[in-house]
């Protein structure tokens, strides 16, 4: 008896049917937040391309209400770079979500492993866009208060 | 013995915390947190920027800046003050993952673990509320204004 319950104290940490349940929601909600995600990316490049094609014909960039950058080469290469960001970390989640999903259904550890395996990825590379993003911001004000000085 | 601990080890109806899944998970939470500290710092700083130079930067438009200021300052006041919040609340249940999920790993405790699985779920649903808000109807009611 004491065996058995040393026996199941180091091999007994497993999910149970909440965290069964709650794997599932995380499942089914990473998906849809990679469906909208890519959803709200097809609508915003839509809108860039709108913006684009009208910002030197009838108006002009600033009245194209917040898509004023699409009228520059910058513009254009910057909004690649996001799509292209966001497409990536989109499928790392929608990945997490099913296998997620089917290591619960079917309890595959297997499955279940690579479901987590990929949640890492999407929130490591999330963390790496983000101190990239922090160290370009960083350079921007140093550059801009460099060039305040020089020009004033 | 032997027949008890093979039981535990082949058992195919449970769905075990592997030494591989925990590491996964240990370095997910890491991710978590740093994400979330880094957007709490983020959203603090912008506030504080929108604050000192918020006014500045209306200057700087001249005339129709002044009268942007009186028309609008109340309202971005009041629009940020609920981004913040919203922004606040979002990133507090990734947090609240990290730390519930360390703790229950580190400890063996599957409550902890579960109420980490919570947190994340509600921070997912949040998440996605915000992207169909902002990502696909906020730009959908931009593009049918402008160009209607």
């Amino acid at each position: 008896m004491e065996q058995e319950q040393q026996l199941q104290s180091i091999f007994n940490f497993s999910f149970d049917d909440t965290s069964r349940e709650q794997i599932k929601a995380i499942g089914l909600w990473a998906r849809i937040n990679a469906i909208l995600a890519f959803i709200g990316l097809a609508i915003g490049i839509v809108a860039f391309v709108m913006a684009y094609q009208n910002a030197y014909s009838y108006y002009s960039p600033s009245m194209a209400n917040g898509f004023g950058l699409a009228a520059t080469g910058v513009g254009a290469f910057l909004k690649l770079v996001q799509v292209v960001i966001s497409i990536i970390l989109n499928v790392f989640l929608y990945l997490a979500s099913g296998q997620l999903k089917k290591g619960v259904e079917t309890m595959d550890n297997g499955q279940l492993t690579k479901g987590f395996a990929s949640l890492r990825t999407y929130y490591k590379m999330y963390g790496i866009v983000l101190i990239v993003m922090l160290i370009l911001l960083v350079l921007l004000i140093l550059f801009l208060s460099t060039y305040r000085r020089v020009m004033y | 013995m032997d027949q008890l601990s093979d039981d535990y080890l082949t058992s195919s109806d449970e769905l075990e915390i592997t030494e591989e899944t925990t590491g996964y998970l240990i370095e997910t939470t890491k991710w978590a947190k740093f994400i979330a500290i880094t957007f709490y710092i983020l959203c603090g700083l912008a506030i504080i920027f929108m604050l000192v130079y918020g006014k500045y930067i209306y200057d700087t438009l001249g005339p129709y800046g002044s009268r942007l200021l009186e028309d609008r300052f109340i309202k971005a006041i009041i629009i940020m003050a609920i981004l913040a919040i919203v922004v606040a609340v979002t990133w507090y249940f990734l947090i609240v993952f990290a730390n519930k999920m360390r703790a229950g790993l580190e400890g063996e405790n599957i409550e902890q673990v579960n109420a980490g699985l919570g947190a994340l779920k509600v921070h997912f649903i949040i998440i996605g509320i915000l992207i169909l808000l902002f990502g696909i109807l906020y730009p959908l009611y931009t593009l049918f204004t402008v160009y209607s």
